[in-house]
């Protein structure tokens, strides 16, 4: 994979408990759907946006900014769709969060 | 330094570090696998895998019906995280590279994630850990299985401490390995506790609740004699156990020297001992403490052991076994006695539990309403048969009819035999086991059609004094010594002389050195006993003479309550043995001392 082929987008996490495990299961879930190689990186670390255990590492709280990245085919697309998911604030793809998880 | 008080059911010191298996802890039974075996454990690795996936799915389910979606999301996202492919990947590639088993390689690489939340601070992320420790236990549950694997994978002598251990669970212990146990419930007559007497594990069963104060590893010491669990002595008790686990074993080697003498008394009065087994497996165990046979064989496990029915197959092969280790000797088959409490998998819908179950549908009962499945275990005993000295009984009768019934059906199962050109044992003895006081009542009668009459005293007390002696409440009341069981057992023994028949006495009872005197001046001569009680009971009858067992008989015919006969047998057997011949623990150090409160008032 070139490096000039990576897609990039910073989202802020705005969810009241950070990305916990529910919105990690949803980036998840979305990645799997799409060929292209997924990461979601905060500060220096970088990991797989397919994988709900590595996301939780991030530790994002309230506020955190992090940066999507995506390299393949449909980059564009799968990016557009993790971006959603924050600016909706996890709501639409899901029945509302566990209250005060 | 904690001391904590049980039943004492099987004698002998144990002290070794602890080892605990509570219901939720799972210890790794091995870190790596041979290589050949490494395709079959990945497997076992998907499968456990795929069954966890599938249990939590069920649970997300459950959880979106009750608690609504949100909550179920929950579950989702577990199944995300086990469903991670690189998550796999990882596992797999420790089994394949490493050999690792797959218990170790799930946990090993679910333990790195927990401790890296734990590590990222913060109390969201360190409650994660929790929910990858829920998915490791949940993976090892499906690896390790009901069977709890690891206990057959001992690699060092321990002392298990557990909330219960399952009868085969008891029965497959490693005696190399396995010092002692100690269980937070159970009683005298569980499976557990008669099967940990028949391996010679020290055990002490229930302790009460006791796991949480046990770290694992830590020395414990368990006393079977007196029922005593002591979690991590201090240097005194542990100096003072050591000299009493000494001293035991060399009283076990004196013992043992008794093995091949005969079982006679000091007149050459002969008194046949017999064994009581559950499981084929001590046939040979028995044959080695100095068993002439076995007086009882029961069969029960043979239908709780799995969920399936027996087939005549898994019968006869289990009767086979037996017969290899005593091929000359009598060995005595006892149906199925299950009852409304224990049921064969199939069975257990058509019984409501609202019922006695000791008073209801059991043993007999059960098998003359099930044809199929008493025909098909006396088949099988009867083609054994042909083998070696095979012979039947049948438990809990109470009428004649009853008895008629079971005989006739063994009759129609030969008939059947005949016409299919099978071998078996035509002139297959026919017992029943007197443990109804209506079937003592009627001894005379039934001796005229019965080929032997053996006494199960455990029923026989119950039914007789109304007692339940795994009631603590009334537990107390449940006493061997009561002269209204000794009288039953009298008129059993008399209409035998009188029409040859022979009596054996098989329940607890007889395993006691405390009682063995008086029953045999009573007029016994045959007892089927735990067989590690045999190099026991053989030293008190290898001291007794006749004469003397009859005047301990007349004496107690005289005496009105158990509390008289039980000191008068005991003060008999101290003054004879002092404390060397301490028998089977039957009672509580507290029964002891209310028995003796009460003697003195």
């Amino acid at each position: 994979m070139v490096d000039a082929a990576i897609i990039r987008r910073v989202v802020t996490v705005n969810t009241e408990h950070g990305l916990h495990i529910r919105p990690c299961s949803l980036i998840a879930k979305a990645a799997q759907r799409y060929s292209s190689q997924v990461w979601v990186q905060k500060d220096q670390t970088r990991v797989d946006a397919r994988r709900v255990l590595e996301l939780l590492t991030l530790a994002a709280g309230p506020g955190a900014e992090l940066e999507l990245q995506a390299a393949g085919s449909d980059a564009e697309a799968v990016i557009d769709e993790l971006s959603r998911l924050f600016e909706t604030n996890f709501i639409d793809a899901e029945p509302s969060p566990v209250p005060s998880a | 330094m904690l001391v904590k008080r049980g039943i004492a059911v099987s004698p002998g010191v144990a002290i070794g570090p602890a080892m605990v298996f509570g219901t939720e802890n799972f210890r790794i039974p091995r870190r790596v696998v041979s290589r050949d075996a490494v395709e079959l454990e990945l497997q076992r690795f998907e499968t456990a895998l795929a069954a966890v996936c599938h249990e939590i799915e069920l649970n997300e389910k459950l959880a979106a019906d009750r608690l609504g979606a949100q909550y179920a999301a929950i579950f989702g996202a577990h199944l995300m995280m086990l469903r991670d492919g690189e998550l796999i990947a990882q596992i797999e590639a420790l089994i394949r590279q490493k050999s690792f088993s797959p218990e170790f390689a799930v946990s090993r690489i679910l333990r790195q994630y927990a401790h890296r939340f734990q590590n990222l601070g913060g109390q969201y992320l360190a409650e994660r850990a929790a929910d990858i420790y829920d998915l490791e236990k949940r993976i090892l549950r499906h690896l390790l299985g009901e069977a709890r694997e690891e206990l057959q994978h001992l690699m060092a002598p321990v002392v298990i401490l557990a909330h219960n251990l399952t009868p085969s669970e008891t029965a497959n212990l490693d005696r190399k390995f396995v010092l002692g146990f100690a269980t937070e419930v159970g009683g005298h007559t569980s499976h557990t506790a008669i099967l940990a007497g028949a391996l010679e594990i020290p055990a002490v069963v229930g302790v009460g609740s006791f796991l949480n104060d046990v770290s694992g590893a830590e020395t414990i010491i368990i006393d079977g004699t007196s029922g005593e669990v002591i979690l991590d002595p201090d240097e005194d008790t542990l100096m003072r156990y050591r000299a009493s686990e000494a001293r035991y074993r060399s009283f076990t080697k004196r013992l043992e020297t008794l093995r091949h003498l005969p079982a006679e008394t000091r007149d050459d009065v002969s008194i046949e001992l017999l064994g009581n087994i559950e499981f084929p497996a001590e046939a040979e165990h028995a044959r080695q403490r100095g068993a002439e046979g076995i007086g009882l064989y029961r069969t029960e496990f043979l239908y709780l052991e799995s969920n399936r029915e027996p087939t005549e197959e898994d019968h006869y092969q289990a009767y086979c076994e037996v017969l290899r280790a005593f091929p000359k000797e009598p060995v005595i088959i006892r149906t199925l006695d299950l009852g409304a409490d224990k049921m064969p998998g199939s069975l257990r819908s058509s019984y409501p539990d609202s019922v006695n179950p000791a008073l209801s549908v059991r043993s007999i009962r059960l098998s003359l309403l099930h044809l199929e499945l008493f025909k098909t275990q006396l088949r099988a005993i009867l083609r054994a048969g042909v083998h070696g000295d095979l012979r039947v009984m049948f438990p809990l009768i109470a009428s004649l009819l009853e008895f008629r019934q079971a005989r006739m059906i063994l009759g129609d199962v030969m008939e059947d035999l005949d016409e299919q050109g099978v071998p078996f044992r035509r002139d297959m003895p026919v017992g029943m086991m007197v443990e109804v006081p209506s079937a003592a009542l009627l001894a005379e009668e039934f001796a005229r059609e019965v080929d032997f009459f053996s006494i199960g005293t455990n029923d026989l007390i119950q039914y007789t004094l109304a007692v339940d002696r795994a009631d603590p409440a009334v537990s107390k009341l449940y006493q061997a010594g009561d002269p209204s069981i000794l009288r039953l057992i009298q008129m059993v023994v008399a209409a035998g002389r009188r029409r040859g028949v022979p009596v054996s006495i098989c329940g607890q009872m007889s395993s006691d050195p405390l009682y063995l005197p008086l029953l045999i001046g009573m007029g016994v001569r045959k007892f089927s006993v735990t067989p590690h009680a045999i190099p026991e009971l053989k030293e008190v009858i290898r001291s007794l003479t006749i004469a003397r067992a009859e005047k301990i008989a007349s004496r107690v015919e005289a005496m009105e309550v158990a509390r008289d006969v039980e000191s008068f047998l005991r003060g008999e057997l101290s003054r004879r043995f002092g404390d060397s011949v301490r028998g089977v623990p039957q009672q509580s150090e507290s029964e002891l001392d209310a028995g003796a409160a009460s003697a003195s008032v």
